[in-house]
């Protein structure tokens, strides 16, 4: 590619055409920018209905919730968030999203990594069952762990003649935490990966580095971005998720309840500021998960673009 | 160190990749795998780098089986077309990371490897960008840099894939010359592969041939132009011109005769096949014999202090392609439409068809 052919940004003939385009703009002959954009009023009207709706829509709601939340004041917000069924459900949320997280990261990494790195037979079946979570109601998915693990599961007579409690207990959270989370990281992964190619670990390979070396010292740091964004996403369905978890937990205060579980329970027993300031909590991790993911897909962005100019840029 | 590639195959699906090539690499050559696209080249260098395994056959390094031998265990350094210079790190530790991760008995200290790679960044003439990231190099630069990478670990083969292919046409030449002489500095056994014939007519000891998967001739630059082993090679190796016909007393009946002025080995009967380079030309007004074409002047382009024709020919659809230095063309005082006539000086002569080939063409 030559940089004769396609000029940059900042270069004098762009500089020239864009100072061009402002003065064609806004002489009153220059109607060439009216003639391709629509009339003012339809602008702002359209701008005006999507403000309108996403108020109405997203941050509304969001403040109801935090209105709710602390309807009775600071004191009743600070006694249902520091009531001990409360911090239980914190807990039990944090633990389903610190296995179900980091096992969804090993799973995805390695799963996109043989998926974007090597030709195999059934690649298709195996990106396809990926996705099956994404596709399947939560319900189901909770159901599904009721099946195996129940009293008449296939596995349940085994775990309950040895004493294990699966099912309406931590075990079962976690499992179907993990199965909902579970195409989050791949996702994620295989189009940066596919990207990237294999060139790098080969030139890491003829130089003497083993697999480890390999994969610690080039291919991580080239997903780094891609991988945190996959975290991020994983982790707030994690701890969001409601559906398969609901059917599986068996809703034991104080023991088999994560926080939107904790939630439910709350506003069924009318208790609507417990309730709101428990969601409130859920909102606010919603709100730093935006910021983060905002911050994060600049990065992804940055490593696919670094991708295409390493490959393209050759000049 | 001397390579001997026996026998090698290597399918992909169902494409044939590599149909059963054997080679002989002496030590410290630099030794250039030439074809088209789909020739097998890449392939066959990546057998040798252990990036690919055959399907059979085997590959010796100084005589030792090396063909289950881990890519980490080959002592190869291999330069990739688009560099593959890792990102996230700079030039510095790209050159280093041969060294750093090395396991830890024979790890070098932290002094030697910073002495090493200076001296690898002084040799490729970049040593003012050890702290900078790849994508702020030029192409040039980031090749230079691969390849002080691969000699970072002292390879035994150095393996180069279309080292210029991405380069533009200026710096692809002050590379070629760059290669070359460091080359015969290091003395490191190399293999590359290229598409350009020219390149590796100039910067190769000896030049590799392959075509759909099977070697069509080795030798040196010289010995594969002047005796090209097949129509392919010859085609392959420039800009030339066909003849058909059958051969009689050494004389090709095609249209006009055309003398081989050559012994041709070639039985009287059967068809011939017979290619003129279009330098090998003789061009004059007047025809002082039988075996001149008659031509008529249909095209002419001045590029630099050539000028390239192209004829004519009665009963021949393919025009007639010849170039003359401008002087001489300028003697002859014609223009296009002008009737001369044409009369090879150096003809080879094949009883085999040629096969299809890309070859350069002219765009006139």
């Amino acid at each position: 590619m030559s940089p004769s052919v396609f000029s940059t940004p900042d270069s004098p003939s762009a500089a020239a055409a864009r100072a061009r385009a402002e003065e064609v703009a806004n002489t009153p002959s220059g109607r060439l920018r009216q003639a391709v954009g629509e009339p003012t009023w339809v602008r702002r009207l359209l701008i005006g209905l999507a403000l309108f709706f996403i108020a109405l829509i997203l941050l509304v709601p969001l403040a109801a919730v935090f209105h709710q939340a602390f309807a009775k004041g600071f004191s009743g917000y600070w006694e249902a968030i520091s009531s001990p069924d409360t911090w239980s459900a914190v807990k039990l949320t944090l633990i389903a999203c610190g296995i179900a997280v980091p096992f969804n990261v090993v799973f995805g990494v390695a799963a996109a990594w043989c998926i974007a790195k090597f030709d195999f037979k059934g690649k298709n079946f195996l990106i396809t069952l990926i996705d099956l979570p994404f596709s399947i109601s939560p319900v189901i998915s909770g159901l599904v762990f009721v099946l195996l693990f129940g009293a008449q599961g296939w596995f349940g007579e085994f775990f309950i003649d040895h004493g294990i409690r699966i099912l309406f207990a931590v075990p079962a959270i976690v499992l179907a935490t993990i199965f909902v989370t579970f195409p989050f990281v791949a996702r994620e992964l295989i189009p940066v990966m596919q990207a990237q190619g294999t060139e790098e670990e080969e030139a890491s390979i003829t130089l003497g580095a083993n697999g480890w070396q390999t994969f610690w010292r080039i291919t991580l740091p080239n997903i780094k971005w891609g991988l945190l964004y996959g975290v991020v996403l994983c982790n707030a369905r994690a701890m969001g998720e409601f559906g398969a978890v609901s059917v599986v937990s068996g809703h034991i205060r104080g023991e088999t309840n994560t926080l939107p579980l904790h939630v439910e329970i709350l506003y069924n027993e009318y208790d609507f500021t417990g309730a709101f300031a428990v969601a409130s909590l859920l909102a606010f991790l919603a709100v730093i998960t935006l910021i983060v993911k905002k911050v994060l897909e600049r990065g992804v962005r940055s490593e696919i673009q670094e991708i295409r100019a390493s490959k393209e840029g050759a000049v | 160190m001397s390579i001997h590639i026996d026998n090698v195959r290597k399918n992909f699906g169902t494409f044939e990749a590599l149909a059963g090539v054997s080679l002989d690499i002496p030590s410290g050559e630099l030794v250039a795998l030439l074809g088209p696209s789909g020739s097998g080249k890449t392939t066959l260098l990546r057998i040798l780098a252990g990036l690919e395994a055959p399907d059979s056959g085997r590959i010796l390094f100084e005589g030792r089986d090396a063909t289950n031998d881990h890519v980490r265990e080959r002592q190869v350094g291999f330069v990739f077309q688009h560099y593959a210079l890792f990102r996230h790190l700079t030039i510095f530790e790209n050159v280093a990371y041969g060294l750093r991760v090395k396991p830890k008995a024979s790890r070098p200290a932290d002094s030697y490897i910073n002495d090493r790679v200076n001296d690898l960044l002084k040799l490729v003439q970049l040593d003012w960008l050890g702290d900078r990231y790849p994508n702020q190099l030029s192409g040039g630069q980031r090749q230079r840099i691969a390849l002080a990478r691969a000699l970072a670990v002292e390879p035994k083969l150095l393996l180069l894939d279309e080292p210029f292919g991405a380069l533009d046409a200026k710096v692809r030449l002050e590379l070629r010359h760059w290669l070359r002489r460091l080359h015969d500095d290091l003395g490191i056994t190399s293999v590359f592969v290229t598409h350009d014939q020219e390149e590796a007519m100039e910067v190769s000891d000896r030049v590799v041939i392959l075509n759909q998967g099977r070697i069509e001739q080795v030798g040196t630059p010289e010995e594969v132009y002047d005796a090209p082993a097949s129509p392919f090679v010859h085609e392959f190796l420039g800009l030339t011109n066909l003849f058909t016909g059958n051969l009689r007393q050494e004389v090709l009946a095609a249209g006009r005769n055309i003398k081989i002025t050559e012994e041709s080995g070639l039985d009287d009967k059967g068809g011939a096949y017979a290619y003129v380079r279009p330098y090998d030309f003789e061009v004059s007004p007047q025809a002082d014999g039988e075996d001149w074409l008659a031509a008529e002047l249909a095209l002419s382009q001045t590029v630099g202090n050539i000028v390239r024709l192209s004829f004519r020919v009665a009963g021949r659809e393919e025009p007639v392609r010849v170039e003359l230095e401008k002087e001489r063309f300028r003697a002859l005082r014609v223009g296009v439409g002008a009737k001369l006539f044409l009369k090879p000086r150096h003809v080879q002569v094949f009883s085999k068809a040629p096969v299809a080939v890309e070859t350069p063409a002219w765009e006139i």
